[in-house]
């Protein structure tokens, strides 16, 4: 009996290690010949591939002593609300500008500064009910006030001008003064593409 | 002569467990990702139909604040129903190889309508472009998130060969298969039990590369974290992906047991017959 066993024994042990032989063979040999396909593929995929906690890990925007802002916002995420009494808005605000962002509320223009930076600050907004069509309401010393995860910053409202969409040179991108210049499509309740553009223009008070 | 028998036993030995890893692999594929009806219960059992629904009116409403129209306009112009027969089209199109359109002619008289409606039942000429440059956005947007890709002429025409061509080569691995066990028993005929050692290896060989590669698949990617496209079909694909991974780690397992079973029953065998030969050599009276 004791024969029987080890003999069962011995060769099922040669015919795995013949079986592990092979199975190394044929890895070897895929390897050898489709090694870097396989391995361009599976970073392929791996690219379309995000770490499940990943979302979770963002990190909040701060700002430091000397007024440097922190772990910039995410492109197209939500980092600050928008408050204007006046007109009853009071809508997210999203670093910016495509037309995805727009329909969720206000964008901030990528080429702007961020509030508490002192410099330009550019957001715009669709002139619909929801979002910015009741902005002929508005009037100089209006307060506007925008709430991030870093502050609160209030501004004063002390110009408004109508603009054409190409005059860009109307929202001056500066540092020296901290402004915030909001923007809507003009006519209000305009029906199609409008090529003019209603700006507010607000200066920090606090 | 004999070693040359034996290396080619083992040759075929190697050529039926490719066959037989090809067979494997080349069913879960064709019972999964290139089966239609797998892939509509996956859609059904995800609620897909009516996560597009949704998506495509989020997206319309990228095109309502722009257009200065108010958002009532949108209101019913899509319903599940057409969600689903437009997603069913274009699956079939992918499946079958053709290219029937997604119809949004409903779309657009309703759309038309609900604008009139809301503009009091008149449309200024001066309106009359806008409008139509709106409508034609909207249905080109839902055709976009019915269909998520602008290469779907590319796409079905590729699914439709691998489909054709998966069968070619599925009946062509049938028949090396075969032609590989014929030969082993050929190779093995004065000691027939040995076959069972070869199909033993050949089945250990196929079970161990299937359970290496769901191994090596999942250490490299992280399947719950694919995000193509949209949620929607990024769920989908999620589901259909770990299926597909679970499929090759149970068929592995099978296929390995069956063959350690086969190379035990061959052991066994071979055994008695050297304990039987043993015995006939110290008693030859028997």
């Amino acid at each position: 009996m004791h024969k029987l066993v080890g003999n069962t024994i011995k060769a099922t042990i040669i015919q795995l290690i013949v079986a592990l032989f092979i199975t190394a063979l044929i890895l070897l040999s895929v390897y050898l010949l489709f090694g870097a396909k396989i391995e361009g593929t599976i970073s392929l995929i791996s690219k379309v591939s995000m770490d499940v906690d990943s979302e979770a890990k963002q990190v909040e925007t701060v700002m430091t002593e000397d007024n440097k802002i922190k772990n910039y916002p995410e492109y197209g995420t939500k980092y600050a609300t928008i408050e204007i009494p006046k007109i009853d808005v009071n809508l997210p605000v999203y670093y910016g500008d495509t037309l995805e962002v727009l329909k969720d509320g206000v964008g901030h223009s990528s080429g702007s500064y961020f509030p508490g930076e002192g410099g330009s600050i550019i957001y715009m907004g669709h002139n619909s009910a929801k979002v910015f069509r009741r902005f002929s309401e508005l009037q100089i010393g209006n307060e506007i006030k925008v709430t991030t995860s870093y502050g609160e910053f209030n501004y004063k409202i002390y110009d408004m001008q109508l603009i054409k969409e190409t005059e860009i040179d109307k929202l001056p991108i500066q540092k020296d003064k901290e402004i915030l210049m909001v923007y809507t499509c003009y006519p209000f309740n305009n029906i199609g593409y409008a090529t003019q553009r209603y700006v507010v223009y607000a200066e920090l008070e606090s | 002569m004999k070693v040359v028998k034996t290396i080619l036993r083992y040759i075929i030995t190697t050529i039926l467990a490719l066959s037989i890893l090809m067979l494997v692999l080349i069913n879960i594929f064709s019972s999964t990702i290139f089966n239609e009806n797998y892939i509509l219960s996956e859609l059904e059992e995800e609620d897909y139909y009516s996560k597009i629904y949704d998506m495509a009116e989020d997206n319309f409403e990228k095109y309502i604040n722009q257009s200065g129209l108010d958002e009532s306009v949108l209101e019913g112009i899509i319903t599940k129903e057409k969600v689903e027969k437009d997603s069913k089209i274009i699956l079939d199109n992918i499946f079958n190889g053709t290219n029937e359109e997604v119809d949004t002619k409903e779309i657009e008289d309703k759309l038309n309508d609900n604008i009139k409606e809301s503009l009091g039942g008149s449309i200024a000429s001066s309106q009359q472009s806008a409008i139509n440059t709106f409508v034609s956005t909207t249905c080109e947007e839902y055709k976009d998130t019915i269909s998520h890709t602008n290469y779907e002429e590319r796409i079905n025409t590729y699914y439709n060969k691998i489909i054709n061509y998966i069968d070619i080569v599925n009946k062509t691995l049938l028949i090396v298969t075969g032609v590989a066990i014929v030969l082993l028993i050929l190779l093995n005929l004065r000691r027939i039990y040995r076959i069972t050692a070869y199909l033993g290896v050949g089945l250990t060989v196929s079970g161990l590369i299937c359970i290496i590669i769901d191994k090596f698949i999942a250490s490299k990617v992280n399947i719950q974290g694919i995000t193509i496209l949209n949620d929607a079909i990024s769920v989908v694909l999620r589901n259909i992906l770990t299926d597909v991974m679970n499929k090759i780690m149970s068929y592995g397992c099978i296929l390995l047991a069956a063959g350690i079973i086969l190379i035990i029953v061959f052991a066994l065998i071979k055994s008695l017959r050297k304990i039987k030969r043993e015995k006939d050599q110290y008693n030859p009276e028997n």
